[in-house]
């Protein structure tokens, strides 16, 4: 059966029969696993023991398409990274989704395509979920939220405690990549070609740490809004200890690289959404290095950064030209400051 | 017979001021004592009432050459019948007031000694006396004395003992004295050599300078990267290695006449030149220095100012040097030799080190005469840490200034104390140096931070801004950028009730209203505050820094307004494609702010007239448009109308593009565009002040650094009998926005 409806409207959400062809017909068909099947208002999940990571992330990006990705893409990968960088592997999310009312159906679709299919490529399911439609104006087209549990990998021991001086850092790949092309979707602008998000599940890339070099790592983030930069200030402000960052090392594409000299931005401060930074210890950070070169995407991975003593809760940058600059968390918009 | 209590506030530590006083007490046959006290020097003195007043006269009228006296009191007391006159031990009690003399060019006596072959210190390039030498790069703590100093680890041989305590010596009290058997030494190290003996260190150093290579010279309050400046080749190099592509490079001339047949100089600018501060001071060249200066008519020279300096020149080295802060890229003066020898290894060929700790980072000044006398660029060596005027404080006031060209005034006791130029805080060198120099001022002066007003800029990203809001303040005060700039004006002339009308032009500040703004109009004085009256009219601002490094860029955002017609990618313009970027991205409003920034107009203008490269530092197409308009002495201008209190820049870069595009000579358009400026000034100042009956303008903000503008605004104003004032002892740019931001908190 499908849904015959060219756009959602209040009734899909009144919670009767027009929700439930909603959600029979549209809904379900592309999301479907075992457990969603049951209809039933938990989903059942077999564990081993041991311990569960759960999390939750709201999605309200605009606009919901761009170079690169959907909302459904980030409303599965957020949360899946979320828990892959508390080094749990993802096992469930639900989905909820609120609906301006008059948003075409194949708009719908679309992003729920987008979750299977994200949801599939990070090996997890989509196990329940809620729908609301809200009127026209009180919602931006469209809203994502999930939540997702995933189970510890026993491997690991994260822990900033853990952490030492002369403990490297490592990106997993480019940076700025999501958060310019979302600004330049904004204005409907083409710039620089070449400019997609980054949108995608790092759980892979982590899980080959783990399998690797599981006693290596000691932290990871994923440096979604605030960029890098925020990432990297919290965790120095955690330790109560320097960061140095080397800027010739840091990944990024020419297009980034680019967008940001015109938009006088920092990279630093550009949001991510399918890389992961990592604390690791010197002696095996090259063999960690190499684990993440050898799995797909992984390709991009450098050492970008090292924990230093002085000075204290602060990120350096050592320039191309050695100079060094201080890089602070994104406060707000970045508003200019040269004379 | 009768007594006399005496006592001198000033720059009156260090600078030779007790010998002086006992030299003058036993001229005129007076007995007692003096001492350095926490407020000053204090003089305990009797004699025959005609002798103490002609002691007194002295004093006051004939103190040593680097004396600075703020005040004298003299008060009446009983007799004590004192026998003799002595110079007493340095009290230190209260809260000290006193200051803490910047650092003096070695004086005449001393360089005569110095090439005297029969002198102790021939040929010893840490020679000084009460008259010279360093004083702010070596002070550890108040009161100024050995122990406090860096020079605390050098025990004063006997000969140098009995100068220093002999009352009527030229060392006595001399607080760095040393001579070459007691004192600190330079030695010369490179990768292949390391030469201990100090006359042969120097010999090989100037022979390593005759060659073409770069040398790391320790000086007084940092490093410096030496190289011969009529050498191209050797100058290239240091850009190349210093990664510094066009930002001119200071000289230093071995004597006044060298630097004669290199720039012109006025007798003003001789003056200062030859000044105790011995500072850069920025001259019209005579010659090309191929690479020293690129795209600009102007020189910075300064004249040597160390014994070391003048050791060099005599022993042969080129007459004509490079001496830039020894840095990389932007960041401050290195001054501590690991962190030299670590920093420079890759730029410098050999290192000439000398012993003596540097206590403090102090850069070389930079001056100019301006067609309203002196004025200074960056005010740090020579000058810092004096005070610069008294403000009616009625707690200690600390004021963090700007960002960029960040300095710190520190007011107490009415007294307010402007830092050295800290640099760029965006640089981490620069805010170590910005915090370490706050609490240095703090502690020498014994500020108790939980009782001090702590004032910062209004932008809220400022670095010093959020450091401000961490201080234990009694208060804390927000002042808007360009109120400062104004306000620095009237506190280096210490007018506080004087209602006049500001002109506050710059790059960049954080306005009322979020906005950039950077072309503004006030009315108002010190203590009732500034009013926002008239503005250059918004423009969009892409990419917010961005448009600061891009001229094309800032260019996008005021040729925004014009008719679309223009076509600018096309000849003569042949703007590159971040122009159109830039466009777009205003048309959208992406990453767009709205300015007033005058600095951004410059940039538009010379983006316009073929300035379309990349700015590798700060102000410079502002600089290559004025360098370009002085070669015109056209008297053209083109409409800039100010209408209902905005300066409506559209018709002026229409004419100007229009202009360009039939053909016309850019230096001509250049010029105009100053002319234009200027009446457009005149004509706001004009109707500004009659509005609300001033008769006094201001003029601060880095625009009114522009030499032209200032000569064209004074001629255009000087028959409406307008007073007009500048900055003369703090920068017109952001290195003055700390001293505007005490003054204005005194009345908040």
């Amino acid at each position: 059966m499908s849904f015959a409806y060219s756009q959602i409207e209040m009734s899909h959400g009144a919670g009767g029969k027009a929700t439930r062809k909603l959600i029979e017909n549209l809904i379900a068909p592309t999301l479907m696993n075992p457990l969603l099947a049951c209809f039933d208002d938990s989903a059942l999940i077999d564990i081993d023991s041991g311990k569960l990571a759960f999390t939750s992330d709201s999605f309200v990006v605009n606009p919901i398409r761009f170079s690169g990705g959907s909302i459904g893409d980030l409303a599965v990968n957020g949360t899946v990274n979320d828990l892959a960088v508390s080094g749990a592997k993802p096992l469930a999310l639900v989905l909820n989704i609120i609906i301006e009312a008059g948003l075409p159906t194949d708009v719908l679709k679309a992003e729920i395509e987008a979750v299977a299919r994200a949801a599939k490529v990070a090996g997890v399911n989509i196990v329940g979920g809620d729908t609301k439609v809200v009127e026209h104006g009180k919602a931006d087209h469209l809203f994502m939220t999930t939540a997702g549990i995933g189970m510890l990998d026993k491997r690991l021991s994260l822990g900033i405690e853990r952490i030492e001086l002369g403990d490297k850092i490592i990106l997993s790949g480019p940076i700025g990549d999501h958060g310019i092309s979302i600004l330049l979707a904004r204005g409907e602008l083409e710039l620089e070609s070449n400019l997609s998000s980054d949108t995608r599940s790092v759980w892979s890339l982590v899980n080959s740490l783990i399998e690797q070099t599981p006693n290596a790592v000691k932290w990871m983030r994923d440096p979604t809004r605030g960029g890098v930069a925020t990432s990297l200030n919290e965790l120095a402000k955690d330790l109560q200890l320097g960061i140095k960052l080397t800027e010739s090392d840091i990944p990024i594409h020419d297009s980034v690289r680019g967008a940001c000299e015109l938009l006088g931005l920092d990279p630093l401060h550009i949001a991510n959404e399918g890389q992961f930074l990592a604390v690791v210890s010197a002696t095996e950070a090259d063999k960690a290095l190499a684990a993440l070169h050898k799995t797909p995407g992984g390709s991009g991975a450098k050492i970008i950064a090292e924990i230093i003593a002085e000075p204290m809760a602060t990120v350096l940058c050592e320039t191309a030209y050695g100079s060094t600059r201080v890089i602070d968390m994104l406060v707000g918009d970045p508003l200019p400051r040269i004379c | 017979m009768e007594a006399k209590r005496i006592c001198v506030q000033g720059t009156v530590q260090g600078v030779g001021f007790r010998p002086f006083v006992y030299r003058l007490a036993h001229e005129h046959t007076i007995m007692g004592w003096v001492l350095n006290g926490d407020s000053g020097v204090e003089i305990h003195a009797e004699g025959e009432p005609d002798k103490l007043q002609s002691f007194l006269y002295q004093l006051e009228h004939a103190p040593p050459p680097a004396a600075v006296i703020a005040s004298l009191s003299v008060n009446s007391i009983p007799l004590q019948k004192f026998e003799t006159f002595s110079i007493k031990r340095s009290q230190h009690k209260a809260q000290p007031t006193v200051r803490v003399s910047p650092d003096l060019a070695v004086c005449e006596a001393c360089q005569k000694e110095l090439v005297d072959q029969n002198d102790l210190r021939f040929g010893y390039p840490y020679t000084n006396c009460t008259n010279c030498g360093p004083r702010y790069s070596i002070i550890l703590g108040l009161p100024y004395d050995r122990p406090l100093t860096t020079m605390k680890e050098w025990r004063l041989c006997a000969t140098c003992l009995s100068e220093y305590s002999n009352p009527l010596d030229r060392r006595f009290h001399a607080q760095p004295v040393a001579c070459p058997n007691c004192g600190p030494k330079y030695y010369l190290k490179s990768k292949d050599s390391f030469i201990r003996n100090e006359a042969l260190a120097i010999q090989e150093t100037v022979k390593l300078l005759k060659e073409g290579k770069i040398l790391a010279l320790k000086g007084l309050g940092g490093y410096h990267l030496a190289c011969n400046a009529r050498n191209p080749k050797a100058v290239k190099e240091l850009r190349q290695r210093k990664f510094r592509k066009e930002k001119p490079f200071a000289l230093m001339a071995s004597t006044i006449e060298v630097a004669q047949t290199i720039a012109n100089i006025s007798s003003d600018s001789q003056e200062l030149l030859e000044s105790t501060a011995r500072p850069i001071v920025l001259l019209t060249s005579k010659v090309t220095l191929e690479a020293v200066s690129p795209d600009n008519h102007d020189l910075g020279i300064m004249l040597p100012y160390t014994p070391l300096h003048h050791l060099l020149f005599n022993a042969g080295a080129p007459d004509c040097l490079v001496m830039t802060s020894a840095n990389r890229s932007s960041e401050p003066i290195a001054y501590k030799d690991a962190e030299a020898l670590e920093s420079l290894d890759a730029i410098a060929d050999a290192f000439l080190i000398g012993e003596r700790p540097i206590a403090r980072r102090v850069d070389d000044s930079i001056t100019r005469v301006n067609p309203f006398g002196s004025s200074i660029l960056r005010r740090a060596r020579g000058y810092a840490p004096a005070s610069v005027s008294n403000l009616p404080a009625r707690r200690p006031i600390l004021a963090l200034g700007a960002d960029l060209k960040s300095s710190i005034t520190l007011v107490v006791k009415g007294q307010a104390f402007v830092s050295q130029h800290l640099g760029d805080l965006d640089h981490y060198e620069a805010l170590k140096a910005f915090k370490e120099t706050l609490h240095d001022l703090v502690n020498m002066y014994e500020v108790d931070l939980s009782k001090t007003t702590v004032v910062h800029d209004k932008h809220p990203y400022y670095y010093s801004s959020q450091y401000a809001l961490d201080l234990p303040a009694k208060k804390q005060l927000s002042v808007q950028h360009h109120r400062a700039h104004v306000a620095s004006v009237l506190a280096e002339r210490g007018s506080f009730d004087k209602r006049v009308l500001g002109l506050a032009f710059d790059g960049t500040g954080y306005g009322d209203d979020k906005a950039i703004w950077g072309g503004e109009f006030f009315v108002g004085s010190l203590q009732e505050g500034f009013e926002r009256v008239a503005h250059l009219r918004y423009a969009k601002l892409v990419g917010g820094d961005a448009a600061a490094k891009y001229p094309i860029q800032a260019a996008a955002g005021f040729l925004n307004d014009l008719e679309p017609q223009n076509n600018f990618n096309q000849a003569p313009f042949a703007f590159p494609k971040r122009y159109q970027k830039a466009a777009k991205l205003a048309h959208k409003d992406i990453q767009t702010f709205q300015t007033t920034s005058m600095g951004r107009l410059f940039d538009a203008v010379a983006a316009l007239l073929g300035y379309t490269k990349t700015n590798s530092f700060e102000g410079q197409a502002a600089i290559w448009l004025e360098h370009l308009a002085r070669s015109s002495s056209s008297s053209t201008y083109y409409p800039f109308p100010f209408e209902n209190n905005e300066l409506d820049y559209r018709p002026l870069l229409q004419c100007l593009s229009n202009e360009r595009k039939a053909g016309k000579d850019t230096s001509e358009l250049a010029r105009a565009f100053h002319n234009s400026l200027s009446r457009s000034i005149r004509e706001a100042c004009i109707q500004l002040t009659k509005q609300h009956q001033l008769d006094t303008v201001v003029l601060s903000g880095g625009v009114f650094q522009n030499n032209l503008l200032l000569e064209l605004v004074k001629a255009d104003l000087k028959q409406s009998n307008m007073n007009i004032w500048v900055n003369h002892t703090v920068p017109a740019n952001d290195g003055g926005i700390s001293l505007g931001q005490a003054a204005l908190a005194c009345f908040i």
